[in-house]
């Protein structure tokens, strides 16, 4: 798969990455929402599978980088780290407005990640439905 | 009848004998006097002229003037002993014959008729011809008058009156004038005078010899009584109106809202409004009266006040706490000024307003604000550690995956080891917002900024942020290690906030003086960033507790404490901002001196 893993600490997107890679996947760290986005758009013709990314960062948040990404690759998975009360309610927003992205809650158990990524692999994706 | 009586009387402020010899039968006369001896010579003249002529006369009299009578008559040639032999002169006494009469505080009519009535007839026929006359004085009135018994002294008049209707004599009755000195008295004085058929004022008016010189004082006279009923009524109104305003005054100092009360200068309570009475619950006699002192929850709070107050000082909003009857507590502002005489202290102008039910509000919006906060910090604080712990969970499961590749398996253990370090870094940190009881140390500032850009490393290399440090010579300071450290660090982190997209982060250190007194040495740091830069309206709220403009991470704080630390350390703290685009950057500027005063004392 590829994925793409947005995390401001340079740190926690290095070794998901290096996490990921280990599986076998293709993965790239960015700290911030609009690198993610702007990676995307380089990889075309080739296209993201899944984002991984951190909901509270500074600049885009989690959410907004997400419903762009699926904007642009409707048929990208999203994944989702929430850590802080506030993210509940741009989560609890978003499901309201058709966005199905998953949630793990941090500190994430890489197993439980790997795990999650898994068992998704033929799930929906995360755009809006219908 | 003529009178060629060579009576010698005494001269001036006598009745003018033509009054007198005017008298006719059957009359009754009334004289008013001020002075006893006025009395005496009219007395003297009536009485001796009936006496010289061979006639009766009756006196009933007070004894004194029994005594001056004869005295006088005397002196003129008449001695009563002898009348009295030929029956020609009788004398009583005023109280014994009156009291021979009088029923129940009135004088019976039979009973007068016969004890006063026999005294008359007996007299009648005692003179030398049928044609004699008989003069009569009588003060029995006067004396009912002394008494207080008007309608019975009236009554008394009337019986003489109807006396006088069987027999004919010559009544003169006598008041003294100091008896009717009342306003009240106009209208008795009136009928005393219509029982009687002349009247003759006291001295000062008959002392008058012509009939132009009287008429001229009866219109003076009128115009003064005019002019003084009309300053009664003036008067009179000028009361009520005064009570009007009293009353009014009195309502708006007892009911306005406002709990209002004097103060002696040694304390003592003089005077308190209903409002205050009710506002603390105690009776009159439990407050008024008593020292003002008993009523306040801290002394040395009202100890100052009264102090001030002793000064002449004004107190506008002295805040203090009162204790009620019922125990419970009022939290009051007091408004107060001194009344003074000559610089005397007489009492002070208090006004006691209620603020219980704010201070009450205030408190509770402390607390929540506090609880608030405690959230938000705990929030924010585990979103910091949240980090390197998610960073150290990775490392461990990756460092297991590579156990076989020692080299690979090292480098994520070391990583981890210093995310480690971080958490304890914020753990410490955490502690330091609660407690501060560490003691002061030597702190090597440019040891110090280098451990915190350290700790920032990371974060300033994701976000290509250039690092320019300028350090010169500027040595050590005696502080509290941990705060310091808190100062630079929220700084840093603020500066590092400021720079999303890249920048410059400027950190100095230089040896300086204070700026302010030009005098303490101490060392100046600058933390400078090439951020968005502080709108000035921003700029006066900086240092204000839970004043941020970070959305959702951390407290508001971060400058609050840092102000609270360098004024602790008495330090300054100033801060430079430009917000035109090309040219915008903020920098704090943070002068701590070398020495710092030790103060083991509580939260900052």
């Amino acid at each position: 798969m590829k994925i793409i893993v947005v995390d401001d600490e340079p740190i926690v997107a290095d070794t998901l990455v290096d996490i990921l890679q280990g599986e076998g996947h293709h993965a790239f760290a960015v700290s911030d929402g609009k690198s993610a986005i702007r990676l995307a758009k380089m990889m075309i013709p080739a296209q993201p599978d899944l984002l991984v990314t951190d909901v509270i960062m500074p600049g885009m948040d989690g959410v907004e980088t997400a419903k762009e990404m699926v904007k642009l690759v409707p048929n990208c998975r999203v994944i989702l780290f929430s850590g802080q009360a506030a993210s509940t309610d741009l989560l609890e927003k978003a499901k309201a407005e058709g966005y199905l992205f998953e949630t793990l809650a941090k500190p994430v158990n890489p197993e439980l990640l790997l795990d999650t990524i898994n068992r998704g692999k033929d799930k929906v994706t995360g755009s809006v439905a219908g | 009848m003529s009178t060629n009586l060579n009576l010698q009387y005494p001269q001036g402020g006598l009745a003018p004998g033509a009054y007198l010899e005017k008298v006719q039968a059957h009359a009754h006369g009334v004289q008013f006097y001020g002075d006893d001896a006025y009395l005496l010579d009219g007395l003297t003249r009536f009485i001796g002229g009936a006496l010289g002529a061979g006639d009766a006369s009756i006196i009933i009299a007070t004894k004194a003037h029994r005594d001056g009578l004869s005295k006088r008559l005397l002196g003129c040639g008449i001695d009563v002993a002898v009348a009295a032999q030929q029956s020609r002169f009788i004398a009583l006494d005023a109280s014994e014959t009156l009291a021979k009469f009088m029923v129940d505080g009135w004088p019976d009519t039979d009973k007068f008729h016969r004890v006063v009535g026999s005294v008359v007839a007996q007299a009648r026929l005692s003179g030398r011809t049928n044609q004699s006359k008989l003069a009569a004085f009588g003060e029995m009135v006067a004396l009912l008058w002394a008494e207080g018994k008007a309608e019975a002294a009236i009554r008394l008049e009337q019986l003489w009156n109807e006396l006088a209707r069987v027999h004919s004599f010559h009544l003169h009755c006598a008041y003294p004038i100091s008896y009717f000195q009342d306003a009240r008295h106009a209208e008795l004085i009136e009928k005393v005078c219509a029982e009687h058929s002349h009247v003759i004022p006291d001295e000062s008016y008959t002392s008058l010899e012509g009939e132009d010189e009287r008429l001229r004082t009866i219109a003076l006279l009128q115009q003064k009584a005019q002019a003084l009923a009309n300053e009664i009524a003036e008067r009179k109104r000028a009361q009520y109106e005064l009570q009007l305003r009293e009353a009014e005054l009195t309502d708006f100092l007892e009911n306005g809202v406002v709990g209002m009360h004097w103060v002696a200068a040694d304390g003592t309570i003089l005077w308190a409004n209903k409002t205050e009475l009710a506002m603390l619950g105690y009776k009159r006699e439990e407050y008024v009266g008593h020292h003002i002192a008993e009523f306040h929850a801290d002394q040395q709070v009202i100890a100052e006040i009264l102090r001030q107050l002793g000064c002449h000082e004004e107190l506008h909003g002295s805040e203090s706490t009162l204790r009620c009857k019922d125990g419970s507590a009022r939290y009051v502002r007091i408004h107060s000024n001194v009344f003074s005489q000559n610089g005397k202290f007489i009492h002070t102008r208090c006004f006691t307003i209620d603020v219980t039910e704010q201070k009450k509000l205030e408190q509770s919006l402390i607390i929540s604000e506090k609880l608030a906060s405690v959230g938000r910090l705990a929030a924010s604080i585990a979103h910091e550690i949240n980090n390197p712990l998610e960073a150290v969970t990775n490392l461990l499961f990756l460092a297991k995956r590579d156990i076989a590749d020692h080299t690979k398996a090292e480098r994520h253990i070391q990583l981890a080891i210093q995310e480690l370090e971080r958490v304890s870094h914020i753990s410490r940190q955490t502690l330091g917002f609660c407690r501060d009881n560490s003691s002061s140390s030597e702190v090597d500032v440019c040891k110090m900024l280098d451990e915190i850009l350290f700790m920032y490393n990371r974060k300033l290399e994701v976000r290509k942020i250039q690092v320019e440090k300028r350090y010169d010579q500027a040595g050590t300071i005696t502080g509290l290690d941990n705060q310091i450290r808190q100062v630079f660090s929220n700084l840093i982190a603020n500066a590092i906030d400021a720079m999303p997209s890249g920048g410059r982060l400027v950190v100095k250190a230089v040896r300086s003086k204070e700026w302010n007194n030009a005098g303490l040495p101490g060392v100046r740091v600058t933390v400078a960033d090439t951020g968005a830069g502080i709108p000035a309206k921003n700029r006066k709220n900086l240092f204000n507790a839970f004043y941020t403009t970070k959305k959702d991470v951390g407290t508001g704080l971060g400058l609050w404490l840092v102000h609270g630390i360098i004024s602790k350390h008495k330090g300054m703290i100033h801060v430079r901002s430009k917000v035109a685009p090309a040219t915008s950057g903020t920098a704090f500027l943070v002068f701590l001196p070398l020495n710092v005063p030790t103060q083991e004392s509580s939260n900052s």
